[in-house]
């Protein structure tokens, strides 16, 4: 046995046991991880924008087509129905087809009707009446605009012809205005346009007469 | 594809009935009250004798307007051929009415040859009296449209025509009846009467009335009756009719 080593022992080596647990404080940032979602929502984000944009210009460009192919179906049948040798069988079916074509027709139909005479005003005006059955607004609104604004370089004819179709079609505000109409006509206050002179001039009482008729009658069957 | 077989449809409709058919007429929109003469062709000589039919008739028409007192204008309107009366359907008849159109005259002639073999002109003279019209169609009442047909020598073609349309005073009795029936819509009676006892004159005094002028002659009588009628129901109204002595019958 070794004193030495027994009075000066070398140091020995402590050595601990321990577990250390890191808790986090309960009430910690809750908030969504926006990078995370935009970092999974990204690919679906990009799809949707990319399939709105496409079909926006889709949309678009399928519309001007859409309006190219009637202004192109229909200026064949608006020459047919503006030639001079159409006949009463031809100008009947040549608006009856333009009337297919729903509102897009109606302004070129109501642009004919502006010197339309004994063979197309018929014609015209049973078109204008076959697009009011499905879409009153559509006709509504340009051939009430004829008898509001006398100021416009509208003849008679063309508010005779306006008058007969809005009687025939449901209109929400016609009756107020062709009752206002009657008025003016039976006040002598109501000016229409001549083409011959290119004036406004008041009603013959002939021409009053016949107006009165229609509008009466427009007025009985609203 | 349907739009493209709509117009082929509409093409071959237009093809069919291209050759007789009413046509627009740049006249139909003068204002006043008109006369139209429309195409009366004849076959045999294939001319157009439109024209110079329209310069005879309008001087002839000039004496009707001096026995009326109304400015009447005759207008012709080139390559408007009805095929008859039918073509004048309502919508068409209330178009040329309110566009002051009075009558409307069209015709055909051919060469043909009767049983000896002697050259004949055949022509039809077609008449539509617009206010008459208007009433036909609305009550049936005296025919408003119909076809005179006509037999004659082939003298001279213009000279034949003028005779047919305006045979022995005929044009005046439909001038003076459809004047007379717009008058007596407008209720201006006093005019109304005047015409229509003229046309009733007129129609008893033709040498060969169809019988499409005798029903015209007594729808006459009955619209001088109607006028007389008019005017004593209307409170406005302060002029001869009104008084108690005027009797319904023109004579």
């Amino acid at each position: 046995m070794n004193d030495d080593s027994l009075s000066d022992p070398a140091p020995q080596p402590y050595r601990l046991d321990a577990t250390v647990e890191l808790k986090q404080p309960a009430d910690t940032d809750k908030g969504i991880d926006w990078p995370a979602w935009i970092q999974a929502f990204s690919p679906i984000l990009l799809a949707a924008v990319g399939l709105y944009f496409t079909d926006t210009v889709r949309t678009g460009f399928e519309r001007q087509q859409l309006q190219l192919a009637n202004a192109s179906g229909m200026q064949g049948l608006l020459v047919q129905l503006l030639s001079a040798d159409v006949n009463q069988a031809n100008a009947r079916a040549a608006a009856g087809t333009l009337a297919s074509f729903g509102p897009p027709a109606v302004a070129p139909l109501v642009t004919a009707l502006s010197d339309a005479d004994d063979i197309r005003t018929p014609a015209i005006e049973g078109a204008l009446r076959a697009i009011g059955l499905n879409n009153p607004d559509a006709v509504c609104v340009p051939l009430m605009s004829i008898l509001e604004r006398q100021s416009g370089r509208y003849s008679w004819l063309m508010h005779r012809s306006a008058i007969r179709v809005l009687g025939d079609v449901r209109c929400p505000n016609a009756r107020t205005l062709l009752q206002a109409y009657a008025k003016a006509i039976t006040d002598r206050t109501l000016k229409t346009f001549d083409p011959a002179t290119e004036e406004w001039a008041p009603l013959s009482p002939e021409i009053a007469e016949l107006l009165k008729a229609d509008v009466n009658r427009a007025l009985a069957e609203k | 594809m349907r739009r493209a077989v709509a117009l082929v449809v509409v093409f071959l409709a237009m093809r069919a009935s291209a050759d007789a058919q009413i046509v627009p007429c740049s006249a139909v929109g003068d204002q006043g009250s008109k006369i139209l003469l429309d195409d009366i062709v004849t076959s045999a000589t294939a001319q157009n004798l439109l024209q110079s039919l329209t310069s005879r008739l309008d001087a002839n028409l000039t004496q009707i307007q001096t026995e009326l007192g109304v400015d009447l204008k005759i207008l012709p309107c080139a390559n408007r051929r009805p095929t008859g009366p039918s073509d004048f359907t309502r919508s068409l008849v209330q178009e040329l009415n309110v566009r002051g159109v009075l009558m409307e005259v069209w015709g055909a002639t051919t060469e043909v040859k009767d049983s000896l073999g002697r050259p004949l002109n055949e022509a039809s003279i077609g008449y539509v009296l617009i206010p008459i019209r208007l009433d036909e169609l609305q009550s049936q009442n005296a025919p408003g449209a119909f076809i005179i047909p006509h037999r004659a020598q082939p003298s001279s073609i213009v000279d034949d025509l003028l005779r047919l349309v305006d045979q022995a005073g005929r044009l005046g009795a439909y001038a003076a009846l459809t004047v007379g029936s717009k008058s007596l819509k407008s209720s201006r009676w006093g005019e109304a009467r005047k015409q229509l006892c003229a046309a009733e004159q007129q129609f008893t005094k033709l040498k060969s009335p169809t019988a499409a002028d005798t029903s015209l002659g007594q729808y006459a009588k009955k619209l001088a009756a109607d006028a007389v009628t008019g005017a004593r129901a209307d409170k406005t109204y302060t002029g001869f009719l009104a008084q108690e002595g005027v009797a319904l019958s023109c004579s």
